[in-house]
């Protein structure tokens, strides 16, 4: 720490312009690193593990089609569709397979009907058809071979095309440039022709996060910026001043998004909040700094003079707050899951790069900017009206009176709130990353009112050597396995081989096994492969329902292998229910489960170093219950209210308690600062004025963090939000536990070790 | 679909109403084309529209290979065409896949003015018929080529248009 003071002094104090010459060009190529940050949903790669589950689900993949991979169209008409609308509908459908990466359709032209007279396979739509003949064919559709469900809704006015792309066009920047081709050629069809399109799926939400994590970026760190320079312009009441110091966190920024940039970091769904974290983080570090400068001019010191003091006093509190947020974000490096643990490394590089950002550019900020005389003019503080330390100082004096009650009080409303946290409920839900009023969402709930949910838990069936799929022996247990699974509530559609075989002709002579398989061959590959694979020697079940949480789908699965186990098969060799629904739900909730170790070891690590940076153990004791307890009541309130811990709320509690312990940081510098000057033992007296000292200060980078972080809010993820809603909250919360509990905390604290110093 | 695939054959060139040369034959499929017409299912069904996205080019003079893809209402298919003529420019000779995982098809014909003939050397067995193959291709300009596949079943001598197929130059 020394080392560090000695060599800020020595260039940044010292030498500004030597410092400056080397940050402008540096931050220049950071800045073309800022167009090299790729954007990218993360809510598949953040399952990517070790795990069975994932192991299943990839191996399920390379296997059998997905429903993932498909894009859903929704065709409303005005009336019921008739030949005039098909007819557009049918040049829709043959347009759309030109797409980049479109492998396969499904749609009501892919349903076939056998002419009784000729046998023939024909399409069940025949356009030259009369009026009544084809309402008759379309009120036909629903339950038709292929599918189980429903493909027009009851009043047939809406329809729905799925679309399934190919693997190799899964990456996001393929299906971004196939949905955007989608989106012209929906719009052509819909001129003059009566119809509208959505376009829905897995594929069309994650782009539409993609999306808004890149307008994100600009509107909440314009926001973040521009809301710290208004608080900032409040506290200082100086242009020149509120300028000066709002250079600092923008380069801090500016640094940070260039080397993440140069370094192939990707902002995603969990990371969207990183950069105006790191900003307002800059800002409050350098708040105290600049209000530190201020104070020591008024003082009678020189500029320079004020900027060495203020580095000397403030840069091990910097340090020390940096820290302990970058330790919050090591703990995240305990998750299975790399876009966590990217996160993880991310974080503590952005937190670490604020930090010397702060400690090396204020100085010559204001060394330089305080050349110029208007500037210089409006440095020192001016404000002698109020009397810092005698702010609330009634009201801490007050509190001082019951340093025990107010220390039990602490810790029995921290204990309480961790027994109502635990045990844990985890709650993930994909959509839970979009707006329902997105129109992505919207045509979702649409297509699951007319042919039911989409999304499915998939059960992969491996057959003995030697068995095919349409062996009878195999069909026979399949057909029921199928009937038993179809009794599980929450379950909307089944759907196997035996779906097909169910179509079958009961007059058709041919063997079982023709009949299916060339029922098979009339469907487009990508289809044919949910059901069994290309060699016929495995199967795959669908078994179709919505995404009603984490909890629920974990629910049923258990009732899903309890239906297998129950069934016992003989033949059929079913393994763990798998899919991006069963296994997104399963990997959440362990998921989240080891985000709340990575906030208990932040909890046991962080007052640690606290204890062993002050070599106070006084203090690693008194900082415990003040910062959990902000945690722990808004995680108990988030059980209680039925909403359960998300990921985004086990990251923004985790990453919170490492930025709230910087109030109690401060508090503790405070007290040793005072300590140094009186040259006495820590008394309840000398405690409160301490905390009236500092609170003005503390309250002020609590705004500025808050206001700074509150500019979430103008994202249009749900998540990103709640990530906003809830730091601000734990900010406030810790504010509130450090002016009332920290200081009766202390002073108990500080009580027995006096008392064990007197006995030893 | 795959049915289609089966009994389509690839065809040579036909000459224009001003006899085009051998190699310029060849060079008139090279290019992009959107196609549009009518295909029957297993050569004898209800007639259903179809579109192809082709893309032509020439790996020497005497060969020309054309691939891409080929949607109905109920899906799509891989288009492959390969055609090759002898030095004098009168025998053709081409292989022909309709679907990534089927067999290529054998064809050869012979050039007659603006148009090329040809046929398969083996029957096809549908569901219920066995049936022989004739592609005509007609470039009728220099943006347009005509593609008319007529089968025909060897038992009860009935023939049907199973394809035709009008390919536009793509500007």
């Amino acid at each position: 720490m020394t080392f560090l003071v000695r060599v800020i002094l020595a260039l940044s104090v010292r030498r500004p312009f030597w410092v400056a010459a080397v940050f402008l060009p540096l931050a220049l190529v950071l800045a073309f690193g800022i167009g090299r940050i790729g954007f990218e949903d993360g809510l598949r790669s953040v399952f990517a593990s070790e795990s069975a589950a994932f192991h299943d689900y990839v191996a399920s993949s390379e296997k059998f089609a997905h429903s993932e991979t498909d894009i859903a169209v929704l065709i409303s008409a005005k009336n019921p569709l008739d030949a005039k609308t098909l007819t557009v509908l049918q040049d829709f459908v043959i347009e759309s397979q030109f797409l980049d990466g479109v492998d396969a359709v499904f749609s009501l032209f892919s349903l076939r009907d056998r002419d009784p007279v000729t046998g023939k396979s024909l399409p069940l739509l025949q356009l030259e058809d009369n009026p009544a003949g084809i309402e008759a064919a379309l009120r036909s559709v629903n339950g038709q071979a292929g599918t189980g469900t429903r493909m027009i809704s009851q009043d047939l006015k809406e329809t729905v095309v799925i679309l399934s792309l190919s693997e190799a066009i899964t990456d996001m920047k393929g299906t971004s440039k196939t949905l955007a081709q989608m989106n012209d050629l929906a719009a052509q069809t819909m001129a003059d022709s009566g119809i509208t399109i959505g376009v829905t799926g897995l594929l069309a939400a994650r782009d539409t996060i993609i999306l808004g994590l890149k307008k994100d970026q600009m509107r909440i760190n314009l926001l973040g910026a521009l809301a710290g320079y208004v608080i900032s312009f409040f506290l200082f009441r100086s242009f020149w001043v509120t300028l000066l110091n709002a250079t600092v966190p923008l380069s801090a920024l500016l640094f940070c998004l260039g080397i993440y940039g140069w370094t192939g970091q990707s902002i995603n769904a969990l990371t969207n909040a990183l950069p105006v974290l790191i900003l307002v983080l800059a800002s409050s570090d350098s708040i105290h700094m600049t209000y530190e400068v201020r104070r020591q001019m008024a003082a009678g010191h020189s500029l320079q003079q004020a900027v060495r003091i203020s580095v000397k006093d403030l840069a091990g509190p910097c340090v020390l707050t940096s820290l302990t947020t970058v330790l919050a974000f090591a703990s995240l490096l305990y998750s299975d899951s790399p876009v966590v643990r990217d996160m993880a490394v991310a974080g503590a590089i952005g937190v670490i790069i604020s930090m010397l950002t702060v400690l090396f550019l204020h100085p010559v900020v204001f060394l330089i900017g305080g050349r110029l005389s208007f500037v210089a003019r409006a440095l020192p503080l001016r404000d002698k009206t109020g009397n810092p330390d005698a702010m609330g100082n009634a009201l801490f004096r007050r509190l001082a009176a019951w340093p025990r009650l107010l220390a039990v009080v602490g810790i029995v409303s921290c204990v309480l709130s961790l027994a109502l946290l635990f045990p844990l409920q985890a709650s993930y839900r994909f959509m839970e990353n979009i707006d329902a009023g997105q129109p992505v969402a919207r045509v979702l709930a649409k297509v699951e009112t007319v042919v039911g949910p989409i999304s499915s838990i998939d059960i992969p069936i491996t057959l003995p050597a030697g068995k095919h799929a349409w062996d009878a022996d195999v069909l026979a247990e399949l057909a029921r396995l199928h009937a038993k699974l179809e009794t599980i509530p929450d379950i909307s559609a089944v759907l196997s081989l035996d779906t097909l075989a169910r179509q079958l002709d009961t007059s058709d002579q041919r063997p079982v096994a023709v009949a299916l398989k060339d029922v098979l061959d009339q469907l487009p590959g990508r289809f044919r492969n949910r059901m069994t694979d290309d060699a016929g020697t495995s199967l795959q079940i669908m078994l179709l329902t919505g995404d009603q949480g984490s909890q629920a789908i974990l629910a049923l699965v258990d009732r899903i292998n309890d239906v297998i186990e129950a069934a016992a098969p003989v033949i059929l060799q079913p393994g763990q229910p798998t899919g991006f629904l069963a296994m997104s739900a399963s990997l959440a909730s362990s998921m989240i489960r080891q985000l709340t170790v990575s906030f208990m070891i932040a909890a046991l690590i962080c007052p640690l170093l606290i204890g062993l940076w002050f070599r106070r153990l006084d203090f690693a004791l008194a900082a415990t219950v003040p910062n959990i307890l902000p945690i722990a009541l808004v995680g108990a309130a988030l059980t209680i209210g039925g909403i359960g811990i998300q990921f985004t709320s086990a990251l923004a509690l985790t990453i919170a308690f490492g930025i709230a312990l910087d109030d109690s940081i401060h508090v503790f510098n405070r007290l040793v600062l005072q300590e140094k000057t009186t040259g006495q033992r820590l008394t309840v007296k000398a405690i409160t004025r301490a905390i009236s000292h500092i609170a003005p200060v503390l309250i002020t980078t609590t705004i500025v963090l808050s206001v700074g972080v509150l500019a979430t809010q103008v994202s249009d993820m749900p998540m990103v939000r709640l990530f906003g809603v809830l730091s601000v909250i734990t900010f406030v919360l810790a504010l509130l536990s450090d002016l009332f509990f920290l200081p009766a905390l202390v002073a108990q604290f500080s009580f027995l070790a006096r008392k064990d110093k007197m006995n030893s | 679909m795959n049915r289609f695939c089966a009994v389509i054959l690839s065809a040579g060139l036909l000459s224009h109403a001003q006899t085009v040369g051998a190699a310029e034959i060849l060079d008139r499929f090279v290019g992009v084309w959107n196609a549009e017409g009518t295909v029957r299912l297993n050569g004898f069904n209800t007639p259903e529209k179809i579109k192809c996205r082709i893309v032509g080019n020439s790996p020497s003079g005497a060969q020309v290979n054309l691939e891409g893809k080929c949607a109905t209402s109920a899906g799509n298919t891989k288009f492959s065409l390969f055609i090759a003529q002898d030095a004098a420019g009168k025998v053709f000779a081409a292989k022909a896949r309709y679907a990534a995982s089927a067999a290529f098809v054998d064809l050869t014909g012979s050039r007659n003015a603006n148009a090329v003939h040809l046929s398969t050397k083996q029957l096809v067995q549908t569901d219920d018929r066995l049936l022989g193959s004739a592609l005509v291709l007609t470039v009728q300009d220099d943006a347009t080529v005509l593609m008319v596949n007529t089968v025909t079943d060897q038992v009860t001598r009935e023939t049907a248009q199973s394809l035709v197929l009008r390919l536009a130059r793509k500007r």
